[in-house]
């Protein structure tokens, strides 16, 4: 440490050079020898100045070391609640994204739609990945500044201390008296006199640090240095408020006051009597803002609304989880009614479903005659069902696939009943015309074109009898109701896909 | 050219060829300046002052080369022709009225081999003779401007490249990114729009935007293979063309004539790589980039433009 002056603020400085200083420290905690110095250019130092500074120092690293566990804490807590809100707020972003369906499923699902479940975890888990590597190097940093608080603490007093009088510092003094008068003058003008105060202090400080660096005094040239960058930075942030307007003069005297506030930050701690933050409830206010973050984000994406006319099926932890890694079949879970509010376990932990009970309008499929080998005729019929039983239809619907299932079942029914119409009426028709006996080409012409004339009163015939049987066991009501459309040659292996026959 | 104006040409490389013509060039542009003889191993040099007794800046000149021509002696002449010539110039009475500008004549044409590669940081190779660093720290510069003529028996196209020497907060220094801006919203990245705010930084910017401005080319200094480069990892690539050096290879010192220039005298210092093309071509751009870097570093670009 070098006793050297300073161009603001009152009082001795001790001038060091901060990262040598933490070098020193680290060699001693390892047992390498260290020493102290204090160089000054006149009268020794007072013992109490050297314990003054070095007690400043210890504060200086004990208050980072505990402003970085403060933010250490924080993201320990905060990582979790910015992956719950990230996993929560992307499925309602899909909302905004119908018009790409693709993306919006993608969003919906966390990716899981396209790249699985690992892309699925690896977007849930990103976000508290990188939170919780901030943590890490936030309490690295804490250890690290904490370790060279405790080795100033207890081994630096051990070091052997050296003052003495350096000439070097005394020359340096003398010729930069009159620069330093310049500069001091500069900064205490700098809000009246603004851009050409701080060019004129930038150029006192550079020439200053120069000349501390001619006598060999790094620990001075390098604070002076510190400073003459920063009024360039004034200078040129300066430059452009000058000007008439009552802005830019209020601009201007602000840049001019943060330049002598960052002149005196500069040397502050350097300076005897010195306090520097020592941050003692830095950690406990860095931990309770992250429980806070965390708290506020469960209590957020865990709350659920359910309007009138829907429901939410909620799927528990356990069996979530055993879905997602196909260790287990799903599980329905609870099933909440709507209108109805409440707190649950938040997604992506639990799953959540919300249903519209409200009619869905779904396509089924028959065949209606053979066109070759490769193709039929097909009818398909739109109907419409509503979930009347929330219960089973949670249970049919767990792998959400229901609706695909009622298709399905209902579509190989109306194929198997108009199949059977069908044999039933060639056979009819072979009896009433035994000249057709051994043409069956002939009799099933005369059957589809009986069947193509009375196709909608056999459908109405299975809506009203057939589908309602089927549908019961599944907790929805099919509606009597419906349309039909007629398609020709569709494609045998498509067809058969459809009502889900493998050839 | 707004400051070193002299005229180079044919005439003037075959003056400075010939050692009697040189040294009578030299002779006649030192004759009203002070100047101090440097005794030197393999001959002596001479460092010829010029400019104002009571300056605000002090600038030191050297060009320096690692094979026999005579591109350091007509630069010198140059400068020198140009500080105290009549002939109008826009920067020269403000550069000479404010400035103490040091220029170390190169008179002896010393031969010997160019490496392969240029290196970044030549430890002292080009100009470091004791003798040389104790006129430099007697002259107590602000500012350094050290050219390096690494030509030898290359030849090609003119290439060159600037490594500079200032200081940099260590903090700030250490997270600098080995190349370029580093990547975005890194630590990396930060650091380097910390330091890129640093006003002596701003100074090769400006040094090499000035250049530009007129009309020089400046083809960056490259080896043939990346790999051949195997100092890399001693500086930071900063901009195309721009180098400093690495914290570690800074605390090692001594990298270079500017790093002494920095550690005894704090002073700012840019050095200047050249390889290839032709004598005149490297005295020109050799004096482009000295002019560019004193008006920078003197702020007379700024103050005329009110930037």
């Amino acid at each position: 440490m070098r006793r050297a002056p300073a161009p603001i603020g009152d009082g001795a400085f001790y001038l060091y050079r901060p990262e040598q200083v933490e070098e020193s420290l680290h060699s001693l905690a390892v047992g390498a020898p260290a020493t102290r110095s204090i160089l000054v250019p006149d009268t020794l130092p007072d013992e109490k100045d050297v314990r003054a500074i070095e007690r400043q120092m210890r504060t200086t690293y004990m208050g980072r070391g505990r402003r970085a566990l403060g933010w250490g804490m924080w993201w320990l807590f905060a990582a979790p609640a910015l992956a719950l809100a990230i996993a929560n707020l992307l499925p309602v972003l899909a909302v905004f994204f119908g018009w790409l369906p693709p993306l919006a499923m993608a969003l919906a699902t966390l990716g899981a739609s396209t790249g699985g479940v690992v892309l699925g975890f690896a977007v849930t888990l990103a976000p508290l990945g990188w939170g919780w590597s901030r943590a890490v190097r936030d309490l690295k940093r804490a250890a690290r500044w904490r370790g060279l608080a405790r080795v100033a603490q207890r081994r630096l007093r051990t070091a052997p201390l050296r003052q003495e009088q350096d000439p070097a510092l005394a020359a340096f003094a003398q010729e930069a008296e009159a620069p330093l008068n310049r500069l001091r003058e500069a900064l205490n003008g700098m809000a009246e006199r603004g851009v050409d105060a701080a060019g004129e202090g930038a150029a006192q400080a550079r020439s200053i640090a120069q000349l501390a660096a001619r006598h060999g005094l790094p620990e001075v040239a390098q604070a002076y240095h510190a400073l003459y960058a920063r009024l360039s930075i004034a200078e040129r942030r300066l430059g452009p408020s000058e000007g008439g307007s009552v802005l830019a003069e209020r601009r201007s005297r602000g840049e001019a006051s943060k330049a002598q506030r960052a002149a005196r930050e500069i040397f502050a701690p350097f300076r005897i009597g010195h306090r520097p933050p020592a941050s003692p409830l830095a950690p406990y206010l860095g931990a309770g803002a992250g429980v806070l973050a965390l708290a506020l984000a469960l209590a957020l994406t865990g709350l659920y609304l359910v309007p009138d006319g829907a429901a939410l099926l909620i799927e528990g932890v356990a069996s979530r989880a055993a879905r997602v890694v196909r260790a287990g079949a799903a599980q329905p879970g609870a099933v909440v009614r709507g209108p109805a509010s409440g707190w649950s376990l938040p997604f992506p932990l639990t799953g959540r479903r919300y249903l519209s009970l409200e009619p869905r309008v779904i396509s089924i499929f028959s065949r209606l005659r053979p066109v070759g080998d490769a193709a039929y005729d097909i009818v398909e019929v739109r109907i419409s069902y509503r979930i009347s039983d929330v219960e089973r239809w949670a249970q049919l619907d767990a792998d959400g696939d229901g609706e695909r299932q009622i298709a399905l079942v209902l579509s190989q029914q109306l194929d198997e009943f108009i199949g059977e119409r069908r044999q039933t009426a060639a056979q009819q028709v072979a009896m009433e015309n035994p000249n057709l006996a051994n043409n069956p080409q002939a009799v099933f012409e005369r059957v589809d074109a009986s069947l193509a004339q009375n196709l909608e009163a056999l459908i109405r015939i299975f809506m009203t009898q057939g589908a309602p049987q089927l549908t019961q066991g599944a907790g929805v009501q099919v509606s009597p109701q419906f349309q039909f459309q007629p398609r020709q040659a569709v494609d045998a292996q498509m067809v058969e896909a459809i009502l889900g026959q493998e050839r | 050219m707004n400051l070193f104006t002299s005229q180079l040409d044919a005439a003037r490389l075959a003056r400075a060829a010939e050692p009697a013509a040189r040294a009578a060039d030299l002779d006649a542009v030192v004759t009203a300046l002070h100047t101090e003889v440097v005794p030197l191993a393999l001959g002596a040099r001479r460092v010829a002052y010029a400019g104002s007794e009571t300056p605000r800046e002090r600038v030191w000149l050297q060009v320096d080369a690692c094979a026999g021509e005579a591109v350091g002696a007509m630069v010198g002449w140059a400068a020198l022709e140009s500080l105290t010539t009549e002939r109008p110039a826009q920067y020269r009475i403000p550069v000479v009225g404010r400035a103490r500008i040091a220029v170390v004549i190169d008179e002896q044409s010393v031969a010997s081999a160019a490496p392969n590669v240029v290196p970044l940081l030549d430890a002292g190779w080009l100009g470091t003779q004791t003798p040389m660093v104790e006129a430099l720290r007697r002259f107590a510069p602000s500012f350094v401007v050290h050219v390096q003529d690494w030509t030898g028996d290359a030849r090609g196209p003119l290439a060159a490249r600037l490594v500079e020497s200032f200081h940099l907060d260590a903090e700030t220094h250490a997270a600098l990114p080995a190349r370029g801006g580093g990547r975005r919203l890194s630590r990396a990245r930060r650091a380097y729009r910390a330091a890129a705010a640093n006003p002596d930084w701003m100074v090769g910017t400006r040094t090499l935007a000035y250049v530009r401005r007129l009309g020089v080319p400046l083809r960056e200094l490259l080896p043939e293979r990346e790999g051949d480069q195997l100092d890399r990892h001693a500086v930071h690539a900063i901009a195309p063309a721009r180098h400093i050096p690495t914290l570690p290879y800074r605390r090692l010192g001594a990298g270079n004539l500017g790093e002494l220039a920095l550690a005894t005298c704090g002073a700012h210092a840019i050095t200047l790589q050249l390889r290839g093309g032709s004598p005149l071509e490297r005295a020109a751009l050799a004096l482009a980039v000295a002019e560019a870097a004193i008006v920078q570093r003197m702020g007379l670009v700024q103050q005329e433009s009110g930037e």
